[in-house]
């Protein structure tokens, strides 16, 4: 056994679920043979601790751990990519491990990113840390629930086929699902407000245990927008989750339209009534 | 009066448009024709009975979830004197004693949907429409289905769980 076969610290809580897999690695064939332990990294929303940058990025510090591929992975692996260094377990979080080693003062000077991509990273025995190209499952994903929201609008009570795009999306990675949702609202923040309020409608449809604190601040956010249609799926959003955040949301929320401003307070009520 | 069921948010005019014009996004989301049809609901002018019409709607084979809705409501007298012709027709939905009051506006072309769609557009700044919330939904439909008004067998899968779920 290797003596830099260490488990890194804090690893159990960087754990990734298990329907997480690397992403991108088709965009890297040799990567795909050993696709179950390419590395990963991801951020849950870009002002968390950010490492995913523009093209390429790299760390001043020579990782401390190496876990190794097993042996039948190991030597096809090896061969090919003879500068890989750091090996993380199936479904560890190469994110979640840097940010343990960042916390613990192993890296230093992690460059503030404010990049809004996800990437796979690799990591080089020089400790120079690269990206994939962008990933071809957010890609997908993206293109997907665009045409399928610019396709067929969402109708009250009724489900919609990008409401099950977005679930099979969110259970192979929930941070590169919610990620990609953020995306696709900044891109069409702008030009295009009924396609975000329909991505902010089918947001309110997943269950709070998947948006959580994230899918809060998207729609207390969208309630700053000047397009009615996407202020309504806000509401309608913290309408679905309920909840004392959101009824603190809605309640510090003065719309311009008085019909809005009348729902907001009926909702304020029914959460409230349902509270007590 | 008849009312349609409509998405309101959808009804205001954006930046790019004049002040009194009606999104095209309006007409093409809001009043689908099936068949040069559209469909309505009769209903008397009372909330009450408006309620009625959110339950036929969130009743419907479709419908798989609660969600706020939004209705509109129109004299039916207004759309005869614009030339509009109802026929009654039996509506989908669960609630049986509900069924009846469907009607379809008949033999709709571009002119006489555009007018249908001023006539909407007015009666919205008028502020002739409600909305229920969601809570709102939810309650009249366990309440509809705990008085055996719904007939559970028409209503789909998804609905059936949510209305068996504890409140």
């Amino acid at each position: 056994m290797p003596e830099t076969l260490l488990e890194p610290r804090g690893l159990d809580s960087t754990r990734a679920t298990k329907q997480d897999r690397p992403i991108g690695v088709s965009a890297w064939p040799e990567l795909a043979k050993v696709q179950n332990y390419a590395f990963k990294a991801e951020a849950v929303a870009p002002d968390e601790f950010g490492l995913i940058a523009s093209e390429s990025f790299a760390f001043d510090v020579r990782p401390k751990i190496q876990i190794v591929f097993p042996p039948k992975e190991q030597g096809a692996f090896i061969q090919k990519k003879q500068d890989t260094y750091i090996q993380l377990p199936e479904g560890a979080s190469l994110f979640g491990w840097l940010r343990n080693q960042y916390v613990h003062g192993v890296i230093k000077d992690v460059p503030k990113l404010t990049a809004d991509r996800l990437r796979t990273m690799v990591t080089h025995s020089s400790g120079l840390c690269t990206t994939l190209p962008y990933e071809s499952d957010s890609a997908d994903f993206r293109s997907i629930l665009v045409a399928q929201l610019l396709d067929e609008s969402i109708e009250d009570g009724v489900a919609h086929p990008a409401e099950v795009s977005i679930n099979k999306a969110f259970h192979r990675s929930p941070s590169a699902c919610l990620q990609t949702l953020s995306q696709v609202l900044r891109d069409n923040y702008r030009d295009r407000p009924s396609l975000c309020a329909s991505v902010l409608r089918c947001i309110g449809r997943m269950s709070f245990d998947q948006a959580g604190h994230w899918g809060l601040k998207t729609a207390n956010e969208a309630l700053y927008h000047n397009d009615v249609e996407i202020r309504d799926a806000a509401i309608r959003a913290l309408e679905k989750w309920g909840g004392n955040e959101s009824v603190r949301t809605l309640r510090q929320h003065r719309d311009s339209e008085d019909w809005l401003n009348d729902y907001v307070m009926q909702v304020i009520l029914d959460l409230t009534d349902s509270a007590v | 009066m008849f009312a349609r069921k409509i998405n309101r948010s959808k009804w205001n005019p954006r930046p790019y448009l004049k002040p009194d014009a009606i999104r095209a996004d309006a007409v093409t989301g809001c009043l689908k024709t099936k068949g040069d049809r559209l469909s309505m609901w009769q209903c008397n002018d009372n909330l009450e009975d408006i309620d009625q019409i959110f339950l036929a709607l969130a009743t419907g084979p479709l419908i798989t979830g609660f969600d706020a809705m939004d209705i509109v409501v129109v004299p039916e007298n207004e759309l005869e004197d614009a030339g509009f012709t109802a026929e009654a027709t039996q509506g989908d939905t669960a609630v049986q004693d509900l069924r009846s009051r469907h009607v379809n506006l008949v033999c709709l072309d571009l002119d006489k949907l555009g007018t249908f769609a001023k006539l909407l557009a007015s009666r919205l700044k008028d502020s002739q429409f409600k909305r229920a919330t969601e809570a709102q939904i939810k309650r009249l439909v366990r309440e509809a289905a705990g008085k055996g008004r719904v007939q559970q067998g028409n209503l789909s899968e998804q609905l059936r769980q949510k209305l068996t779920a504890p409140a």
